[in-house]
């Protein structure tokens, strides 16, 4: 391998979309890669994009960039129903695989990875915000003392409507929903600040069953869960209450609070750990 | 003759590196996973971490499906 890792990132849209927000951007200020390809489904956004960004190579199929020798890592950043088969197909290719959550059937892959010797990471974000690593050193330090209890909640606003282009996420099926995706990260971020779950109980429900599609202008059937909530205990003895809402209006974002016996933690964003940013 | 150049070169490096949100968080994750690739570090989360969040998400959907709750 280069002495720089060369990656290439699938789905490389200039224009819309997670790569183009999240990472495109930041690779070529990323020490030890280099921007080696952009893959989209057409030469023109993958040409634009190179061009942006500075890729040398452009593809509009994922298995050619798979095959190039040139190519150690790549970036997946699709839609979530297109993940699996493009995930097990690079590990197949020896690619280190850069993967988003959530990864729907990718616990399939688990072995094969390790089979292959590539490395995966899979971008919980959340554990990279500043303010909640600062939160972990601070409760592992013995800041707070034993922790007693926990509260958590994350309120976004978008449940009564949505673009066609987002329809993947209403269908419970398909895997990317209010779950999967806001309460999956504030949850991950709350395991890693004060520990995992010992026990836990749960209700999920569907309080809007029919989004307005803007673009469209139709009503279609919901079935993704919009009201998580989550009550359990910690294995080091901690309660923990946790509610994550998609609601129609004034969604106001993060408050993530840690009890201790010597004191409090908390953490609050408007919008969520995984998007940030987080202020402690 | 140096000052525009350096004035330059540093615009270009402060306007690429983000500083908070979303592409921040994922900047810093590259730099873990390029850690992860070059030095067989693994303190990032990967598809191992990733089962252990299943397994607390199917958790949670079978708890709401078969949870007991009191009709009032």
């Amino acid at each position: 391998m280069a002495d720089r890792i060369r990656l290439g990132i699938i789905g490389a849209s200039p224009t819309v979309g997670w790569a183009h927000r999240a990472h495109l951007p930041v690779v070529p200020a990323a020490a030890g890669f280099e921007l080696m390809a952009a893959c989209t489904t057409r030469m023109e956004t993958a040409n634009q994009s190179a061009r942006q960004y500075g890729a040398m190579m452009v593809f509009d199929d994922y298995k050619s960039m798979l095959a190039h020798q040139e190519i150690d890592a790549v970036s997946i950043e699709l839609r979530m129903p297109a993940h699996y088969e493009i995930t097990k197909d690079a590990i197949n290719a020896g690619k280190h695989v850069f993967a988003e959550w959530p990864l729907g059937r990718m616990r399939m892959l688990v072995n094969s990875f390790r089979a292959k010797g590539v490395r995966t990471i899979v971008v919980l974000q959340s554990r990279a915000a500043p303010a909640v690593m600062h939160m972990k050193e601070l409760i592992d330090s013995g800041y707070v003392g034993e922790i007693l209890s926990c509260s958590l909640r994350q309120i976004g606003s978008c449940a009564l409507t949505r673009d066609s282009g987002r329809t993947w996420q209403r269908d419970v099926e398909l895997g990317a929903n209010t779950l999967t995706i806001s309460a999956r990260h504030v949850i991950d971020a709350l395991r890693f600040v004060a520990g995992e779950f010992k026990q836990v109980s749960a209700k999920l429900t569907t309080q809007v069953s029919k989004w307005h599609e803007t673009d469209t202008d139709e009503m279609v059937d919901v079935t993704s869960p919009d009201n998580i909530l989550v009550n359990g205990i910690l294995e080091n003895g901690a309660a923990a209450s946790v509610y994550v809402a998609s609601i129609p209006f004034a969604g106001n974002g993060l408050k993530m609070e840690i009890f201790g016996r010597n004191g409090t933690l908390k953490a609050t964003s408007g919008g969520s750990t995984n998007v940030g940013p987080v202020k402690l | 003759m140096i000052w525009p150049i350096l004035t330059f070169l540093i615009t270009t490096i402060m306007s690429v590196k983000p500083r908070d949100g979303p592409a921040f968080n994922v900047w810093q994750t590259y730099h873990q996973f390029g850690k992860g690739i070059q030095s067989e570090d693994s303190s990032y989360p990967d598809f191992d971490t990733v089962v252990e969040l299943h397994v607390s998400l199917d958790a949670i959907r079978q708890l709401s499906d078969e949870g007991r709750a009191v009709e009032l």
